[in-house]
């Protein structure tokens, strides 16, 4: 029985009144790459907190490896938030270099591979590029490490179909076999053919855990029709 | 360009159907090596562990070989592609022809429709 | 990895402060060499002084600024989601903010008397006063006591300022982080006014009928210098081990914010 490489046991996480994460236990296997289904508020940006240490929880655990979020469980992980975290003085050259000077795992040839792809000078400096590129540079720095966890909250959300392709390709053409990769979406029927498996959450809850091939010949339907049909209003 | 799939159907039998395809419409010759499983899955923009799946069933149907130092071809027996394209064919064939039998069309009639039409068909 | 962090904090930090670092030079050449009993009395022997002035106030204000926004925006905002899921400890982050702000206020106090010295280089006469000097019988153990007594105030006023802006993001105490910090700042500023005046006064309450307060009285007045030296002696090594205790308590209330109740929106 392979260990599984994130657990979460009885984990709860409130923030004031609301309970953003509420006793959820769960258990993902390695080497898959899994969708983090749910509609907005539903506790999946808080999950991907609490796996990489920016939150601890209220209640209960998270463990990577079996063991809690720590400096060692951060050098496994590669994370990418929904905001844009560069800041405004460095250069595109520069930013690769502090990933390459912190992340043992940071290929810096393919990171500079993918950025002379985009046609992305390392010379432009970080705060003249438009949003839609800065998205694209975090996405190279985070898919340019030989993680074994990647975490990626909303990559595809809010921008156009062509950036959108580009995206799901940067992913797919950068998997590593045996890591395991949690994408985070809204938007399921442009991405649910990347995904192996799925999970649904609901109100900080796990609504369902379950392969697609597994819901597709289940239920007949697409993940995504399957998630209007569970989440609609 | 990725593949188009039908998200309510297991991507992998859609991977094993056009694979199938391509075999009988010679797009993938006999012999042929087959590029990575990474990049077919890129190809077809579906997750490399699916894409898997699927070259893994069409081995067990013996459409494709591997060679472990060489990589994956398709395979040479033309028999067995023979087989695939009869079979394909008689499937594609059968819903048709259930139809136009229903409609009560003879195999005299039929056999004059379909010579009529190929002959169209071919100017 | 310290070194690291601190690599690039100064990187980030060094193009706001060497630009004022050479103005400030420039301007103190350009007064130093007209020399300082300028006869010439015209519109530049108002506007040099002028700018140098403004120049230092800028300085004093722009190190105010940047060891609060530095902390601020690199760790509280956007930019946090970087910096908290390096793999690094929040020991190294904290302390490479630290010794940062450090390094800046320390060269600012640099510049000054390089300042300083450039302006009246023509008074100057280097060995007379490194004659003085010599002549001057400090006690090391003062002169150590003494330095470490300046760098841990510094450091209690950076801590404050960190504990401050950590505490403020962890309670949402405003939306404005900086206004938030700004209060706990205050109200940390108060308290401790308030809990040593309190002590100061328990303090004397308790044991001003103790023969070994008489005694240590007598000495601070006694008009023998060695013995009020070393009464002052006394009192800056106790002041010393009451900031190192104030800072320990600052830090690890900056780290136990940043750490368990970091909530980066």
């Amino acid at each position: 029985m392979t260990q599984s490489i994130i657990e979460f046991q009885n984990l709860s996480k409130t923030f004031g009144k609301t309970k953003a994460v509420d006793n959820l236990s769960l258990s993902i296997a390695p080497g898959k790459i899994i969708g983090l289904l749910g509609p907005n508020g539903s506790g999946k940006s808080t999950l991907f907190k609490l796996i990489n240490g920016l939150l601890e929880p209220t209640k209960g655990q998270v463990l990577i490896e079996g063991q809690a979020p720590s400096m060692e469980s951060k050098k496994i992980i590669s994370y990418l938030p929904e905001r844009t975290y560069l800041n405004d003085w460095m250069k595109i050259r520069d930013i690769l270099n502090f990933f390459h000077d912190f992340y043992e795992d940071f290929d810096l040839v393919k990171a500079q591979e993918m950025l002379r792809v985009l046609g992305l000078d390392e010379r432009h400096p970080l705060k003249t590029l438009s949003k839609g590129n800065k998205e694209k540079v975090q996405l190279i720095l985070v898919m340019s490490r030989k993680a074994k966890i990647y975490l990626l909250d909303e990559p595809i959300g809010g921008v156009d179909p062509a950036a959108r392709d580009f995206i799901l390709e940067t992913i797919l053409s950068n998997y590593q076999e045996d890591a395991t990769m949690i994408i985070s979406t809204h938007l399921i029927s442009d991405i649910e053919k990347v995904f192996d498996e799925v999970i649904l959450l609901q109100n900080g809850s796990v609504y369902d855990y379950d392969s697609v091939d597994s819901i597709r010949e289940k239920t007949g339907k697409s993940v995504d029709e399957l998630f209007r049909e569970v989440f609609k209003c | 360009m990725p593949w188009n799939f039908d998200n309510s159907i297991p991507i992998y039998l859609q991977i094993i159907q056009e694979m199938k395809r391509r075999i009988i419409r010679k797009e993938l010759t006999p012999g042929e090596r087959l590029a990575s499983v990474r990049d077919l899955a890129k190809e077809a923009g579906v997750n490399p562990n699916t894409m898997q799946k699927a070259l893994s069933e069409l081995e067990v149907e013996g459409l494709l070989e591997t060679e472990r130092t060489t990589g994956r071809f398709v395979t040479s027996d033309q028999k067995l592609i023979a087989s695939l394209r009869e079979a394909y064919l008689k499937e594609r064939l059968q819903p048709f022809l259930s139809e136009l039998q229903s409609l009560g069309l003879s195999e005299e009639e039929l056999m004059t429709l379909i010579r009529s039409q190929y002959k169209e068909a071919e100017k | 990895m310290l070194g690291k962090l601190m690599k690039y904090e100064l990187r980030a930090t060094a193009r706001y402060f060497l630009p004022i670092y050479g103005a400030i030079i420039v301007f103190s050449m350009l007064i130093g060499i007209r020399g300082v009993n300028d006869t010439y009395r015209n519109a530049l022997s108002v506007i040099l002084p002028m700018a140098l002035g403004l120049s230092f106030m800028g300085l004093g204000v722009m190190t105010l600024i940047m060891v609060v926004k530095r902390f601020d925006s690199n760790l509280l905002g956007d930019e946090g989601y970087l910096m908290f899921t390096l793999p690094v400890k929040a020991n190294s982050i904290i302390i490479s903010k630290l010794l940062t702000s450090m390094v800046w206020i320390l060269s600012s106090t640099l510049v000054f008397f390089l300042s300083m010295g450039i302006i009246t280089w023509r008074e100057f006469n280097l060995s007379e006063i490194l004659e003085e000097l010599s002549h001057l019988q400090l006690d090391p153990y003062f002169l150590v006591v003494f330095i470490l007594v300046i760098l841990m105030s510094i450091i209690q006023f950076l801590l404050q300022v960190y504990a401050s802006l950590g505490i403020a993001q962890a309670y949402s105490i405003s939306k404005n982080r900086i206004l938030g910090g700004t209060l706990i700042f205050i109200l940390f500023s108060i308290v401790i006014n308030m809990v040593e005046t309190f002590a100061a006064a328990g303090f004397t309450f308790l044991f001003a009928d103790s023969p070994w307060f008489h005694d240590l009285v007598r000495m601070a007045e006694s008009s023998d210098f060695i013995t009020v030296f070393s009464t002052i002696q006394l009192f800056f090594t106790i002041l010393l081990g009451y900031l190192i205790l104030k800072n320990i308590l600052f830090y690890f209330l900056t780290k136990y914010h940043l750490q368990k109740k970091l909530n980066l929106e």
